[in-house]
């Protein structure tokens, strides 16, 4: 072989090199730079994109809306632990036929969006019966933010209390049968075992809650308790304007937040040392009546609390009112509706194809490859710890000039979507894509099919499912999304999120209402179409499932 | 493994043709949406503008020039944050609200083109509104704050020393609505400034003093029977009790000019400064300010500050106290002021 022919047959190895520096590029840009940024603001005030308009700062750093935010999560975290427990101990324990129902609800709390939670319940505490209430008093109020925070924090810590009751295992509830007679005994035993992942479930909760911008934009703002998260946005999109303030505020909120996951790391370790060695899975066993009505009791609950009154009020609100020039909701809305779904697409496409990537990455044998997926990985997961709010805020002040000059254009908001909800995407396709044996394409390359049969043949009809769903998840949250759309938009277009606040605020709560389910019904239709049409188009038609399944019975 | 690697062998032509379909419609879909969210016809102009009557005046323009301007409207407090945040990368080109202390700040930050102020013929107000380095030009002026009460509950808040001492009144939050802070720094001027003034704010928060997000707000309030009476700007509140007999206005001694300002950007190329600054001497037209008279919006009830034409469906300036609050001193405050308020009266 000539030198020439040597440095050729290297040149698809380059281009390869370097597709993949420029991939992880790409992906500093996006993710580290506006961040990394945005939160040295304060030490480097000159990288604002204006300097504060007069001497705001020297009034302080809002220590109301700290103690607000430190003591609403620490009260939303305490009181989400015992529904919590007692939620994941029926789904992970337990045998009875609402198991499947209280999944779903917990799946619906979590994609309800805080915001229109709030407008829900604001609608029912609203009603004559309810406006001159103790109820009403209190719901305007602190307890009133907590309670909301801690039905939003509810399908988190019920995961965590899930695999905490898995974790325990047979083999301990075998031992504490066997060795400790009374059952209060045995219960505060157990109680012991748990108490890492109940530290564990609080501080999640904890953080969720001091991040969370729905409930501070509406109930937090109404009732004039303010929260960080919504002081955050004052600081940047209403007068005056003072970049250092807010990024001085996100640096607080980070750090709330890396000391509460710093905690749950600690608490975990002490899990595992408490709990070491392999577990037998628990088995189900089936509910006696009494903790049958408790479960059935809960799961109405959380049901009536999460999804059921909010959306029934939203839904009696929205028929209630004067329909605009016979239309369910007006010209401003619809035009919402319609760039929300725009943006929910692309960014749900973008978002699943950036992680579809990067995880393919990891399968790679390749040392280089593999290392560079999994700092991928790592970053972009870090990036799911960071509020909307200041990711927004960070994508403000990065894209505000130069060579960077987006601010204000559809495609920074597209940009700020997908790598906000990438982290979720790559979540959500781990499992899937860890379970694809990494032979079963190295055996296919070796028998001289190409990327794209590969793709055809083997990837995509293994993955169109997950990929389809991770696809909705991120659609779904994406078409509702409110903090980062209100930093964002491209002025003149507000998103439906913005459209919904902007009618909250100025008290059009019937429209806001109305335009809340027209929202929600599209984005299930499109949410249905979706799930429905991708697989059927692009899966297989000549048995492929099958043929894999009768592969794998055979263990071949 | 073997009988899965026969079933994708290429012969599979249906499978590979409907994947291959199913990306190009999903590559499709996904470019179909981005091109169709941006916007490919560059307008000859943008306006960002909190003026109620800005559409039929940008209409105008665009019958008369043939030229396509393009109108972002939103309210007075995020305008003025959205101009901040895109600081000086500007997407628009000419800005027209209420409020010559936002204009000032602004101004100072170096946003405003200067010297793009047309002469005109000016009333002596007008050229009091007009500033040294001609970097924004009045376009007229309304009240900050007149008194609004239902008409059941009349003649309880009549003046100022009233209006301080009544319950269930309500006003616009400063900090989200531009033209409540003129209003806010009038009541401060009248009870002996900065911070001499708190303790009338302090007085109206111990009775109760509903503030709302914005004087739409305050009137929602108003209506919905939340509130007896509201402090509202002018035009909002003489608007309401025009169209719904159940209200009544009146008008406060001394009265808080707000007025309304239009500025061109500084960062624009020279050419579309150009035109900017056009669209600001049509904005003054005699014959455009009529039109903005007899348009539907609330903001029709403006106070000209030039001596044609006169507005003939409002009272006579003259035969009202009228106060401006220098912008200089006030827009300057702007911060501490709102920060104040926001801890001791909104809380």
């Amino acid at each position: 072989m000539t030198h020439a022919s040597r440095l050729l047959s290297h040149i698809p190895n380059l281009l390869t090199s370097m597709a993949r520096l420029l991939f992880a590029a790409l992906i500093m840009v996006c993710f580290v730079y506006p961040l990394v940024r945005f939160l040295a603001l304060p030490l480097i005030p000159s990288l604002a994109p204006l300097p504060p308009l007069d001497t705001a700062l020297r009034h302080g750093l809002s220590p109301i809306a700290m103690w607000n935010t430190v003591r609403l999560s620490i009260e939303a975290g305490f009181l989400v632990v015992p529904p919590g427990l007692l939620i994941g101990f029926l789904l992970e324990r337990r045998r009875w036929l609402g198991r499947g129902f209280l999944s779903v609800t917990l799946w619906a709390v979590f994609l309800m969006p805080s915001y229109l939670l709030t407008s829900g319940w604001q609608i029912l505490v609203a009603m004559p019966v309810l406006a001159d209430s103790h109820i009403s008093r209190l719901f305007y109020g602190e307890a009133g933010i907590v309670f909301l925070l801690t039905i939003k924090g509810l399908a988190f810590s019920a995961m965590s209390a899930r695999t905490g009751w898995h974790v325990l295992g047979e083999d301990l509830e075998a031992a504490s049968r066997m060795h400790v007679r009374t059952a209060w005994r045995r219960w505060w035993l157990i109680a012991r075992l748990l108490f890492p992942i109940v530290g564990s479930m609080m501080m999640v909760q904890m953080v969720a809650a001091s991040q969370d911008f729905g409930v501070a934009a509406t109930l937090g703002a109404q009732v004039h308790l303010p929260l960080v998260s919504y002081v955050i946005y004052q600081n940047l999109s209403t007068i005056p304007v003072d970049f250092s303030r807010a990024a001085l505020l996100s640096l607080f909120l980070v750090c709330l937040a890396l000391l509460a996951l710093g905690a749950q790391a600690m608490l975990g370790r002490s899990q595992a040392a408490t709990i070491g060695g392999r577990q037998h899975r628990p088995v189900a066993l089936s509910c006696r009546p009494v903790m049958l009505a408790l479960a059935w009791l809960l799961t109405g609950s959380v049901f009536l609390a999460g999804v059921g009154a909010p959306q029934v009020a939203l839904a009696v609100e929205g028929m209630s009112g004067p329909a605009v020039h016979g239309s369910l909701v007006d010209a401003g809305s619809w035009r919402a509706i319609s760039l929300s779904l725009r943006y929910g697409f692309v960014s749900a496409v973008a978002a699943v194809l950036l992680a579809a990537i990067i995880l393919g990455g990891r399968m790679r044998s390749g040392k280089g490859g593999a290392v560079l997926a999994r700092l991928l990985l790592w970053l972009t997961s870090a990036n799911m710890a960071v509020p909307g709010v200041i990711l927004g805020a960070s994508y403000l002040i990065a894209f505000n000039g130069g060579m960077l000059a987006l601010y204000g254009t559809p495609m920074l908001l597209l940009l700020a979507y997908t790598a906000s909800h990438l982290p979720v995407a790559l979540r959500f396709l781990d499992a899937p894509f860890a379970s694809l044996h990494r032979g079963l394409g190295e055996a296919a390359r070796v028998h001289g099919l190409s990327l794209s049969e590969r793709l055809e043949g083997i990837y995509l009809p293994l993955l169109i499912r997950p990929l389809s769903w991770a696809w909705a998840m991120v659609f779904i949250t994406v078409f509702f999304e409110l903090p980062l759309s209100e930093i964002l938009y491209p002025a003149g277009t507000p998103p439906l999120a913005v459209r919904l606040l902007s009618l909250g605020i100025s008290q059009h709560y019937e429209a806001q209402a109305r335009v809340a389910l027209v929202g929600m019904v599209t984005c299930l239709a499109v949410t249905c179409l979706g799930l429905v049409l991708v697989p059927f188009l692009a899966g297989p038609t000549d048995g492929t499932d099958t043929t894999f399944k009768a592969d794998k019975a055979n263990g071949r | 493994m073997m009988t899965l690697l026969r079933t994708v062998r290429p012969n599979n032509r249906q499978r590979s043709a409907r994947m291959r379909l199913a990306a190009t419609l999903l590559f499709a879909a996904s470019v179909g949406c981005v091109v169709s969210l941006e916007d490919h016809q560059i307008p000859d102009m943008v306006v960002y503008s909190s003026v109620g009557t800005a559409p039929a005046v940008i209409s105008a323009y665009t019958r008369e020039t043939g030229r396509r301007a393009s109108l972002v409207t939103m309210s007075t407090g995020a305008l003025l944050a959205r101009i901040s945040a895109e600081a000086h990368h500007p997407r628009w080109d000419v800005v027209w609200f209420e409020g010559d202390d936002g204009a000032v700040a602004m101004d100072r930050a170096g946003l405003f083109a200067r010297g793009t102020v047309p002469d005109l013929d000016w009333t002596p107000l007008g050229r009091t509104l007009l500033p040294a380095d001609r970097s924004y030009e009045p376009t007229g002026f309304t009240l900050a704050g007149v008194f609004l009460e239902r008409a059941d509950k009349a003649h309880t808040v009549q003046n100022w020393t009233q209006a301080f001492n009544t319950k269930r009144i309500g006003m616009a939050d400063p900090a989200l609505s531009g033209p409540a802070y003129q209003l806010l720094a009038g009541m401060l001027s009248i009870n002996g400034g900065w911070p001499a003034g708190q303790s009338a704010l302090l007085r109206m928060a111990a009775n109760g003093m509903l503030v709302a997000p914005s004087n739409a707000a305050v009137l929602t309030s108003l209506l919905t029977g939340r509130i007896d009476s509201a402090i509202t700007q002018s035009s909002a509140g003489i608007a309401l009790s025009r169209t719904d007999k159940r209200f009544l206005v009146a008008l406060p001694d001394p009265a808080f000019i707000l007025p309304g300002v239009a500025s061109v950007a500084a960062d624009q190329p020279a050419s579309r400064r150009h035109t900017a600054s056009d669209f600001l001497r049509f904005i003054m037209r005699p014959d455009i300010q009529i039109l903005r008279m007899h348009d539907t919006d609330a903001d029709r009830l403006f106070w000209p500050v030039t001596n044609s034409p006169a507005q003939p469906d409002l009272p006579d300036p003259d035969g009202m106290t009228l106060m401006h609050l220098s912008p200089l001193i006030w827009g300057g405050r702007q911060a501490e002021v709102i920060d104040w308020f926001q801890r001791m009266i909104v809380r």
